[in-house]
């Protein structure tokens, strides 16, 4: 694994605002780049990062058979009780989910450790699984990168795959209605994407708002024109919909959601203590515990997560010096749990700067599909960190 | 290495020939089949829908409006005028791009596709069947088809078209909105989601959790 300079295309803004990805720089700052990519080794794709993922990806699908038909689990992850019922059943029923992704440390050598699962709301899918993929077919053509350069990238294969399996089985309702909230550029674009692929497998997709689903009198959720929806993908998280006011409806609309209930358990990070209590030792795990009460100051070595957390938001870990770093967020207000500290490796760039790659590992019904890096100037990745594409070369 | 060699060679890692249809702004008008398509009517402007009869004149006008909101959001895009008019003619610019892109251009929607399941009984509505559907559609003059706007060809004439799409059973396809706008509140709440413009770093959406 090397960072290595590629130059630009000279045309990609152009290329990315034709293409849909009008969130390549986001509040004025960079989000794509191009400027540098990864590079890695066929093996250490193959045996460190698609191998595990497929693994770790089977330990969680384990773990929720076993939380859904369980009280106590239930109750450890902070699930709302009035939620447990819809949950299980909607895993009894095997309700079909999309997708998935896992952030890794990895460094190149040795094996790569689970930070987290994003279950539920994953996002950096679109430039991961398409604009990544064409930097990559574009700089071969150009001749800037060899012919037998590669990637490890068939999400977009697999998302249109599974949208056309699920369609032909008559596992989803069509038209598909796709939500994401209102006013943000980069869950739209990831809507669009999601119904770019579903369409491209002859499914027929509607968009709307989340601000925008309405309730019809018998309970049923509608869209702006009085449409009930019957499956709604929705790019916004189940914990939050628990919250809100239609959230008691949810059960009664028969709607289908993917992601379905029971990925509540898998977007929450109390599965990282129980992954660990029933896989302990295991070379892609890190040690983590739920934090109670009592359990004093962070020690040296130990990162503190708030159960349900995003990009990032309310980290706060101790380095072995003892040096304390936060990030701030909204998210201080639940339950947390205590992950043994596992830095990120820097790479550093050519005028010296340092780099942290994070690896994103996809798993689109339930295959280990491709990989996206997000890259920050420090050791937490948060939504300022940058897209970086990544490319295989030799074994 | 022979090229026979290269021939065999594994296929890799990554996908091959990916391409996008709701997201590009040039749309390929590819003429596929369309046996999924709905029953339905092509209209080609909203004065006919005071001619039609298979749908109420209310249930008609809003089709109509909402095949224009539709229009907007998903009418073919094309980097160039000429581009454009070669396929659908009469292209105009797209309203309220930014100034920074190129220009994009987009057909008029020159008909409508209202979709009612034909295997629906008439309902109490006097007689109407129910609107399952909408779409904005577009000529292409050079094939004479009625075009949706991922591409698909409906029919070479405006009137009833026939599919097999009867609509799910399980559901209702329409119910009336009692309220609106009960989800959202935590994006708004845990404070600049769903802001992309705004200046404070906050306005990413909620995205994935991304962290470490």
């Amino acid at each position: 694994m090397k960072r290595i300079v590629v130059p630009e295309r000279p045309d990609w803004r152009e290329q990315a605002e034709s293409l849909g990805f009008r969130f390549h720089t986001i509040d004025g700052a960079p989000y794509w780049d191009e400027r540098a990519c990864y590079a890695f080794g066929l093996r250490q794709i193959e045996d460190d990062i698609e191998q595990p993922t497929q693994e770790l990806h089977d330990m969680a699908m384990a773990l929720v058979d076993e939380v859904a038909g369980s009280e106590q689990l239930l109750e450890r992850l902070a699930i709302p009780r009035e939620y447990w019922d819809w949950i299980a059943d909607s895993w009894r029923r095997g309700e079909p989910h999309l997708y998935g992704r896992m952030d890794l440390a990895y460094d190149g050598r040795g094996p790569a450790k689970l930070y987290e699962l994003n279950y539920d709301t994953p996002t950096s899918l679109y430039e991961a699984a398409y604009f990544q993929w064409l930097w990559l077919e574009q700089n071969i053509a150009r001749g800037e990168l060899g012919e037998r350069s590669d990637q490890y990238n068939r999400i977009q294969e697999l998302l249109i795959e599974t949208f056309g399996a699920l369609a032909r089985e008559g596992r989803i309702a069509t038209p598909v209605h796709f939500a994401a909230v209102e006013g943000s550029l980069e869950d739209q674009g990831t809507v669009r994407y999601l119904r770019d692929c579903a369409e491209q497998a002859g499914v027929q997709t509607l968009e709307l708002t989340i601000e925008g689903i309405g309730l019809s009198r018998e309970g049923y959720f509608t869209d702006g024109d009085d449409r009930v929806i019957r499956t709604l993908f929705k790019l916004y998280p189940l914990e939050w919909m628990f919250a809100e006011e239609y959230g008691p409806k949810l059960a009664g609309s028969r709607v289908q959601l993917i992601e379905p209930a029971w990925k509540a358990i898998l977007s929450n990070k109390g599965v990282l203590p129980l992954l660990w209590q029933r896989h302990a030792g295991h070379p892609n795990l890190l040690e983590a515990h739920f934090e109670d009460a009592d359990a004093g100051e962070l020690a040296p070595g130990w990162v503190r997560k708030p159960l349900f957390s995003r990009e990032g938001a309310n980290i706060e870990l101790v380095g072995l010096d003892g040096e304390r770093l936060r990030s701030d967020g909204p998210y201080d207000d639940g339950p947390t749990i205590r992950q043994a500290l596992y830095p990120l490796p820097r790479f550093d760039g050519a005028d010296g700067e340092a780099n942290y790659p994070l690896i994103g590992s996809w798993v689109v019904a339930d295959q280990a599909a491709g990989m996206g890096i997000r890259e920050d100037a420090g050791p937490i990745t948060q939504d300022t960190s940058r897209f970086m594409p990544h490319v295989i070369v030799g074994d | 290495m022979t090229k026979t060699a290269n021939d065999t060679a594994p296929r890799g890692k990554r996908s091959r020939n990916l391409r996008l249809v709701l997201m590009a702004v040039a749309v390929p008008a590819v003429l596929a089949g369309c046996d999924d398509d709905p029953s339905g009517k092509i209209l080609t402007s909203r004065e006919e829908c005071r001619v039609q009869t298979e749908v109420s004149r209310e249930e008609c006008d809003k089709a109509y409006s909402q095949a224009l909101v539709e229009h907007e959001k998903l009418a073919p895009r094309f980097e160039s005028e000429q581009e454009c008019n070669q396929q659908f003619g009469a292209c105009q610019p797209l309203a309220g791009q930014s100034a920074a892109a190129h220009p994009t251009y987009i057909p008029p929607m020159t008909g409508f596709l209202i979709g009612y399941a034909l295997s629906q009984a008439m309902n109490g509505g006097g007689g109407y069947y129910r609107v399952g559907g909408v779409s904005p559609l577009y000529r292409d003059y050079r094939s004479g088809g009625y075009l949706k706007p991922d591409g698909r060809e409906v029919s070479t004439y405006s009137g009833t078209v026939y599919g097999k799409k009867a609509g799910d059973t399980a559901l209702p396809a329409r119910a009336v909105t009692v309220s609106r706008a009960g989800f959202g509140s935590s994006a708004a709440a845990r404070g600049g989601f769903g802001r992309s413009s705004s200046s404070d770093g906050g306005g990413r959406g909620f995205g994935g959790g991304r962290g470490g």
